[in-house]
């Protein structure tokens, strides 16, 4: 069976996630791309969408349907030529219905695991639990006579432990999408030690049909995203905590917030990026990388927070619940005050934060840099500024800065990657930074 | 002529769309209703009440597919109760539909049948993505040409015409022109309110206008900036007699005269003769000089049809005021801009005001009219003494139907 073979028959576990979502409407344009080229012309393709309840599903091809039609819009240009010979489709609007009616077509939707049991490829994105995942790829596995291969989006049960607890004998790999997985270029990908080699080409094929960046990680847990993520949160609460002792919670939090937003020039604050993740996912996240590693992963400040309920994450239709922020179409306006468990208008302590941060050094934002040629350029100036001034904010980033690099290089030591480039990579396109942790800006 | 013919009290809505602050393409956008209405009303008042009406012509492309509306003749009475059971008739030549109206007012003046004509042309276009709008200005040509055309189809026969150009004459020559004809239109855009581009502020017109095509993500040989607009809007004027000009009681000062006119058919069903030429045009266009005794080097202003910046250099070319494979040389020594030769599309044309399709043709004359009337405010270019004539060339689809028309100031 060649790689490409493996392609029509696939199931998505955990479909109706936000990964899951993601890696199906991926398969599906993956798909669409293949069959219509020889030697795939009028074969037949199966998509299993694979999830809990029928709800979820029905919720899912909603969304598949919208993002497909999304798609066909965006690349209408290349769609005309695919459907050239479809003397019928006349008007765009022709080729684009039939485009997003064929590709909603390929996809079925099933609550039974069974749906699996054809599948030569299965990608895996359900709960980040060893014992869930390993049982329901066991289960698959066990009973699906084609020995297929496993694509877990995990990102952070090392691979072998699956692949033991699983009995894949190797036909597993690692592959981490980034959320959105339609729209963020990286998948990071972790090799099983003495794991099927067809694996890494099936991916490599499949990365480079969808315009994806592969960036290579070694089997730790948490590898390089969550690795890298998870102890900057560590780190960010040890600020916070610092912090606490000469002021209160709404400006310890919000002041962090800004360093790591504002004067490191990121699309977000660590704090907001953790809303945006979830608190229960990163609660989660450092549970398993807990187990695995010899070092301390826990976050009072977030368990303290899930414990009251405070969660973040995101609804169904992708806007952003409460978290450490309340927010108004995607904008933090409101702050959960950890000492009086209740949000507070972001307005007067965001501009007391700025009062104590003090920062003379003109700095962009992450949305004008992003547009601009000069964003090297800017970036050197304003850290120089920065590294030279003597205000608070500039003190606090300094700190920061320098933690991020030694982040960066512990990877590297501890066996993570195999380059600090790979961990540069990894927060430049999974975390849309500007920069990389391993840089040379002087702090 | 075997009557005088004048042009009088014009008006432009803005012309909505990408580019103006108050556009939204999220939100309900003002409707055919609304800009036939305003532009009409504006008319009306300005010649002093839809009593002096005796006909109206409207002219629109295809808003029975941007809006599900045909009919729009019945708009007419909308606009003014007076005009309630008056003649009013919709014309459509793609996009000349807003020439072909103007030509069908003159017309009916000098037939004798009307003395005062109210002329509006109209579009809305918004209401639908670029890609599905595709399809219904597609429709402006040979219908089963579709299937092998273009995702885009009229910049993609467009791309062809500035391709078999690059390719004759060079493509950096070619792209040097494109670029000056884009900057031209938004530096006189800005210069006008009702303009698209009113409020592009980009210091980096040029380097913008000069980027090499991507045919991956759109056509192989324009750029977006290439293109006209997608704009809603609406133009309105009034054309009258000397009768009619007394009945109204305007000022002659405050009106032009129609001095030529020509409009020139090709057959849809036919590629052009060659991708080079405008040949429909150059037949319009030294038919209506012809007839109103002038040569060219007279015109002080010409409002060509720049649904891309091809078609503009083309027009430089069918005119006369550049050779064969010159036109683009020609735009980039500065010749067509306000400040040059012969001024050319002064408030930004297609490319920078706007191109609300079924009024484009309405927009040229009233731009016109602004000008040798003294009443284009800031967008206003000297007129000279011995050159009072203006001229415009309104096309439809791929130089199939071409209006064309000289004006001369009055005293």
């Amino acid at each position: 069976m060649s790689h490409l073979d493996r392609f029509k028959n696939i199931s998505v576990i955990g479909a109706a996630g936000k990964m899951g979502s993601g890696i199906l409407l991926l398969n599906v344009l993956h798909a669409t791309k293949l069959m219509h080229h020889a030697p795939y012309l009028g074969q037949t393709f199966v998509i299993n969408a694979i999830d809990q309840d029928f709800e979820h599903l029905q919720g899912l091809m909603n969304y598949l349907k919208e993002q497909l039609q999304k798609w066909a819009e965006k690349n209408i240009v290349e769609l005309r030529k695919l459907y050239a010979n479809r003397a019928h489709l006349i008007d765009n609007k022709d080729i684009i219905e039939a485009f997003v009616f064929e590709a909603l077509s390929l996809v079925k939707p099933s609550i039974n695991m069974e749906a699996a049991y054809h599948s030569t490829l299965i990608f895996e994105a359900i709960i980040e639990d060893e014992t869930i995942k390993s049982s329901v790829l066991k289960q698959i596995n066990d009973n699906n006579p084609h020995e297929p291969f496993f694509l877990t989006n995990t990102s952070a049960i090392p691979i072998e432990v699956l692949n033991q607890k699983a009995q894949l004998d190797g036909r597993i790999i690692g592959c981490h999408f980034y959320n959105p997985p339609a729209v963020q270029k990286l998948i990071e990908v972790v090799e099983l030690k003495g794991g099927h080699p067809e694996l890494s080409k099936i991916v490599d094929g499949f990365a480079r049909h969808m315009d994806k960046l592969i960036v290579p990680s070694f089997d730790v847990a948490g590898f390089v995203g969550n690795g890298f993520f998870m102890r900057e949160i560590l780190f960010a609460e040890k600020m916070y905590n610092d912090l606490r002792k000469e002021l209160d919670a709404q400006q310890a939090l919000l002041i962090t917030d800004k360093v790591s937003h504002e004067l490191m020039m990121r699309p977000m604050g660590i704090f907001q990026l953790v809303d945006y993740v979830g608190i229960d996912v990163c609660v989660l996240i450092m549970k398993v990388m807990n187990t695995y590693l010899d070092e301390e992963i826990v976050s009072p400040l977030l368990t303290g927070l899930l414990e009251k309920g405070v969660r973040g994450g995101q609804h169904h239709d992708g806007s952003q619940k409460e978290g450490l922020f309340k927010y108004v179409k995607g904008r933090p306006v409101e702050l959960y005050d950890i000492d009086t468990d209740k949000y507070v208008a972001l307005k007067a302590p965001a501009s007391k934060a700025d009062e104590y941060l003090s920062v003379q050094t003109k700095v962009y934002s992450w949305n004008q840099l992003s547009r601009s040629k000069y964003r090297e350029q800017h970036l050197k100036e304003a850290f120089e500024h920065l590294a030279n001034e003597d205000s608070r904010g500039a003190r606090l980033l300094k700190t920061y800065m320098a933690a991020m690099k030694a982040l960066g290089l512990q990877l590297k030591e501890d066996g993570v990657t195999a380059s600090t480039d790979y961990v540069n990579a990894v927060m430049m396109n999974g975390f849309y930074h500007l920069y990389g942790p391993v840089n040379d800006y002087n702090f | 002529m075997q009557k005088r013919v004048f042009i009088v009290a014009g008006y432009n809505t803005v012309s909505l769309g990408s580019g103006r602050s108050e556009f939204n393409p999220k939100k309900e956008n003002p409707g055919l209703a609304h800009y036939i209405q305003e532009a009409g009303r504006k008319v009306l008042a300005r010649i002093n009440g839809a009593e002096h009406v005796d006909e109206s012509v409207i002219g629109n492309f295809i808003a029975s597919r941007f809006n599900n509306q045909a009919h729009l003749a019945a708009f007419i009475p909308s606009i003014d109760e007076k005009l309630k059971y008056k003649p009013a008739i919709r014309v459509e030549g793609a996009c000349a539909s807003g020439g072909l109206a103007v030509m069908t007012g003159v017309k009916s003046i000098l037939a004798g049948t009307a003395d005062v004509v109210l002329i509006v042309g109209v579009e809305v276009q918004n209401t639908v993505k670029a890609m599905y709008g595709a399809d219904f200005l597609a429709q402006a040509d040979y219908y089963p040409k579709r299937k092998d055309g273009h995702a885009y189809f009229f910049p993609g026969k467009f791309s062809d015409r500035a391709g078999a150009y690059a390719s004759a004459y060079g493509e950096e020559y070619m792209r040097k022109g494109l670029a000056q004809w884009y900057v031209n239109c938004v530096e006189n855009a800005r210069l006008c309110e009702t303009a698209q581009e009113f409020e592009n502020k980009s210091d980096k017109l040029m380097e913008t206008g000069l980027l090499p095509p991507d045919g991956s993500r759109f056509v192989d040989h324009l750029n977006y900036t290439d293109c006209s607009k997608v704009s809603d809007g609406a133009s309105a004027i009034a054309i009258v007699s000397e009768e009619g000009l007394k009945r109204t009681g305007i000022a002659p000062n405050k009106a032009i005269e129609l001095v030529g006119f020509a409009q020139a058919e090709d057959n849809i069903m036919e590629e052009p003769v060659d991708p080079l030429e405008l040949s429909t045009t150059k037949a319009a266009v030294n038919r209506a000089l012809s007839m109103a005794g002038i040569g060219k080097e007279q015109l002080a202003t010409v409002e060509t049809h720049d649904c891309f910046t091809i078609a503009g250099v083309l027009a430089t070319e069918a005119i006369g005021f550049a050779a064969k494979g010159h036109g683009a040389a020609y735009v980039a020594e500065g010749n067509t801009a306000r400040n040059g030769t012969i001024p050319f599309n002064t408030t930004g044309g297609l490319i920078a005001w706007g191109h609300p399709t079924g009024a484009t043709g309405v927009h040229q004359v009233v731009t016109i009219w602004e000008q040798l009337t003294g009443q284009a405010g800031q967008a206003q270019i000297k007129v000279p003494d011995n050159k009072p004539y203006g001229m415009t060339v309104n096309m439809g689809g791929n130089d199939k139907t071409v209006v064309s028309m000289v004006f001369k100031k009055c005293k």
